[in-house]
């Protein structure tokens, strides 16, 4: 009979956050196993940046009656097409439930490197008018963590990763460690100008910010990546290895230790519990391909399995203990949860700059404009705020529908003009609500006989008026930087999940009876118990997640190790 | 020089692949720890649903079985809806009587290609079309609420115009169509008992077993109205309306092949 292995730490989940967490703490001498719940993706295989129109069946634009039929919630995602759709899950085999008139879209990746590989890179730090929200116009809970003690953690994630992007020294939105930024198309500069001119000193377009080499890093070290070599798709994977992915980035520096156990096809159900003590003391999981349901046993398990999933296995691990659910002594877990909303911006050409000569070099960013509202004064309408992303830029062929004629003169046409557009897109934060929830629905279960999650959210009055003022700045900067055909969305509001920014749920605290995690991630009544992934979020802020649930990661397992070797887990 | 592009052109993909399989290797070692505690056995079975029968395929091993429910009659039970209707497997002409529980839906737009037959635009769609025209508002929050995403991530800004919110693209597509339509039940979850004989032929099944389904997409009228009847029974709770929804599906059903 084979000894049974007890690892220092499970992790659950293999993608940006898994992966931090697999690097940490086999870097910090633990032992760990690493479950995900899909395959090992073959970069030379999966990854299609490189693949022209013409080598698909349908030649990019995708089986639509198959995807409708396997993806019909993914293929809302712009990245789950004919090229990516291999990185999404098939919708009916992994079901979740919602009111009929509710709709949330659970855009969700089952494969090592999870939403990692498909992401859309783009890394923003909170400050502390996101971690102190509360304390800055009276609304919610702060954050039981400051900008100031994340801060290290920001920078050891964004030095290994690699961030490109310029320093602006703007108090709502700190500068990261940078690797060079990338340019400004012309339509941008345009932009920029025009936007610094209007006086707002809060309002400045800036370059994106993003984990995208824009020179090659740890060269000389076994973490060395190449820099981009500006094929432009990221979202259908890099096989460069030049933007951040766990698969090409922390996961091989966590192999290399010699000290992480990879398991993949790994449906983790449920927290196995130890009756005595009420710790964790291991997972139950199905294996996906033969369907064997499996236990596997550490000291310590931390989840990384995305925002929504984490909370479902800790709403699925009930026991004579937690019968609510393992972690959920303060009735919290499954609320507050939080999506960015959009649905406001605006859209223009810029005539007056030059359409026959193309200016392209798969620049894979856009611009940025940090949230500029109730900084310093108060808005009338909605606290809180947003920020937009959006760029400019020049047609290859789509405005060939635009002109007129056939044959050889057309195409002469379509090659010799390529006219400017431009566009800009609210991110806006969503306030956190109690009633905005997630609930096992044990009525239905998914391909593995799990059962699944019942969300309910919809976004609220703050929302809407957020969105239809991001329609009348959008459309203000866009005239103000002399765009024409300016057309304007002042709402509605997006379908909650399709911004895919979902957060809470698990949210972190100083109070057990109002949250679920103190703050180093740690379960308030499990102790040897860590949630890292979006799910601890407090607030939603306005910039992009994924940055911060790493750096939230890093350190939780600063604090798992020390608290490990001190033997307090 | 030459030689030295044909060294860089073999080693990376050496290099490529062996950074990534770096982080695969350590799951080759199967650990002793993941003890087998049992087997799954089959809870879950997909399908497509045109008029009032829905058709899949399930696997058992290597054994792919297709299978069709022809929705006859609902009820409502406790306040609950239940569906009975045919139910036969591998296109054999034997058919079981089988009774199944909405157990839950998945919401989402209605069907964003309705029947390609209908050329015609609806008085909404026509509305909408004439307000778009006169100028700046346009109706397209999703396509808007993702146009940051796509500019910034599907790195076509230097190679495409960003779109309009009100723009199809190859990446909007979807989420365009989204917007043009009501909200409903887009995938709905049945729990069916299965007979005896039914489930010793499937083997190795659950009880109850789950049927999952979405509409098809295309020419699929009725398919959609049923669809739609469903979802409008579960939105309410008003015994009267209820009742008057009942009776428009059955009557749906009836006329149904």
């Amino acid at each position: 009979m084979a000894r049974q292995v007890i690892y220092d730490a499970i992790i659950v989940g293999s993608g940006a956050t898994g992966g931090w967490a697999a690097k940490e703490l086999t870097q910090k001498g633990l032992k760990v196993a690493v479950l995900e719940a899909g395959r090992k993706l073959d970069p030379l295989k999966d990854y299609t940046e490189h693949t022209w129109p013409y080598e698909l069946k349908f030649r990019g634009f995708g089986d639509q009656t198959d995807m409708q039929r396997t993806q019909p919630i993914q293929s809302k995602c712009y990245a789950c097409n004919e090229y990516g759709r291999q990185f999404f899950v098939n919708d009916l085999e992994n079901p979740y439930t919602t009111p009929p008139d509710k709709p949330f879209y659970w855009i969700r990746s089952r494969q090592v490197g999870g939403r990692s590989i498909p992401w859309g890179r783009q890394t923003y730090r909170l400050s502390n008018y996101d971690f102190k929200a509360a304390t800055h116009d009276g609304y919610g809970d702060d954050w039981p963590i400051s900008y100031e003690e994340i801060a290290p953690y920001y920078d050891k994630v964004e030095e290994f990763i690699g961030i490109s992007g310029s320093y602006e020294n703007l108090p709502q939105l700190p500068d990261s460690r940078f690797l060079p930024p990338m340019s400004f198309t012309c339509g941008e500069v345009v932009l920029k100008k025009a936007v610094d001119k209007m006086g707002d000193p809060h309002r400045r377009v800036i370059i994106g910010r993003c984990a995208i080499l824009t020179k090659p890093i740890h060269q000389g070290t076994p973490d060395a990546r190449a820099a981009c070599h500006w094929c432009g798709h990221c979202d259908r994977g890099c096989t460069t290895r030049s933007y951040y992915s766990s698969p090409a980035s922390t996961l091989p520096a966590a192999a290399r230790t010699g000290r992480m156990t990879l398991i993949p096809h790994a449906v983790v159900s449920n927290i196995i519990v130890d009756k005595q003590t009420g710790k964790a003391k291991g997972v139950h999981y199905v294996d996906a391909v033969t369907r064997n349901h499996r236990e596997v046993f550490g000291k310590v398990v931390v989840l990384c399995a995305g925002t929504l999933e984490s909370t479902r296995i800790m709403l699925n691990s009930t026991s004579t203990l937690y019968p609510n659910g393992i972690a959920n002594s303060s009735g919290v877990l499954g609320h507050y949860l939080m999506d960015h909303v959009g649905g406001g911006g605006a859209s223009g050409s810029l005539p007056m700059l030059d359409a026959k000569h193309l200016e392209q070099d798969g620049r894979a960013n856009g611009i940025y404009i940090p949230r500029f509202r109730n900084l310093t004064t108060k808005h009338g309408r909605f606290i809180r705020g947003y920020g937009f992303q959006g760029g400019a830029g020049q047609p290859l062929w789509e405005h060939a529908k635009g002109i007129a004629g056939f044959g050889s003169a057309l195409k002469k046409a379509v090659r010799e003009y390529h006219p400017w557009g431009i566009g800009l897109g609210g991110f806006g934060e969503c306030l956190a609500r109690f009633e905005n929830h997630v609930s096992l629905d044990k009525d239905v279960v998914d391909a593995w006989g799990i059962p699944v999650l019942h969300i309910e959210m919809t976004f609220g009055d703050n929302e809407r008026e957020m969105v239809r003022d991001m329609g009348e700045t959008a459309a203000e900067m866009l005239e103000a930087a002399g765009a024409k055909d300016i057309q304007v969305s002042y709402g509605p509001t997006s379908t909650p999940g399709i911004l895919i920014h979902e957060v809470g749920t698990a949210r972190m605290g100083n109070d057990p009876k109002k949250s679920v995690l103190n703050r180093f991630n740690q379960s308030h009544d499990v102790k040897n118990l860590f949630v890292t992934d979006g799910a601890c979020y407090v607030s939603s802020g306005n910039q992009n997640p994924t940055l911060t649930m790493m750096a939230i990661t890093a350190r939780a397992c600063d604090y798992i190790a020390e608290e490990y070797r001190a033997g307090r887990l | 020089m030459r030689n030295r592009k044909m060294v860089l052109l073999i080693a990376l993909p050496i290099l490529i692949s062996s950074a990534v399989s770096l982080a695969q290797t350590s799951a080759k070692k199967k650990t002793a720890a993941d003890a087998s505690v049992g087997i799954e056995p089959l809870r879950v079975i997909n399908g497509e649903m045109r008029g009032r029968t829905v058709t899949g395929q399930f696997r058992q091993g290597a054994r792919a079985m297709d299978f069709s429910f022809t929705i006859t009659k609902a009820d409502l039970v406790n306040g609950r809806l239940h569906l009975t209707g045919d139910f036969s497997l591998g296109g054999s002409q034997a058919r079981e009587k089988v009774t199944g529980t909405i157990a839950g839906v998945m919401a989402n737009v209605a069907n964003p290609w309705p029947s390609a037959r209908e050329a015609k635009k609806s008085k909404e769609e026509e509305k909408r079309a004439a307000e778009q025209q006169q100028g700046r508002e346009t109706k397209k929050p999703e396509a808007t609420g993702q146009l940051g995403q796509l500019a910034q991530s599907t790195q076509d800004t230097a190679r495409k115009t960003p779109p309009a919110p009100g723009e199809k693209t190859e990446q909007t597509q979807s989420l365009y169509a989204q917007a043009e339509a009501n909200t409903g039940c887009g995938a709905i979850f049945l729990r069916l008992t299965l007979p005896e004989r039914l489930r010793a032929r499937m083997e190795r099944v659950a009880e109850p077993l789950q049927l999952g389904f979405v509409l098809k997409p295309f020419d699929n009228e009725r398919g959609e109205e049923i669809n739609r009847a469903i979802c409008r029974m579960l939105q309410t709770r008003e015994a009267g309306i209820q009742a008057s929804s009942l009776n428009e599906l059955n009557r749906l059903l009836a006329s149904s092949n």
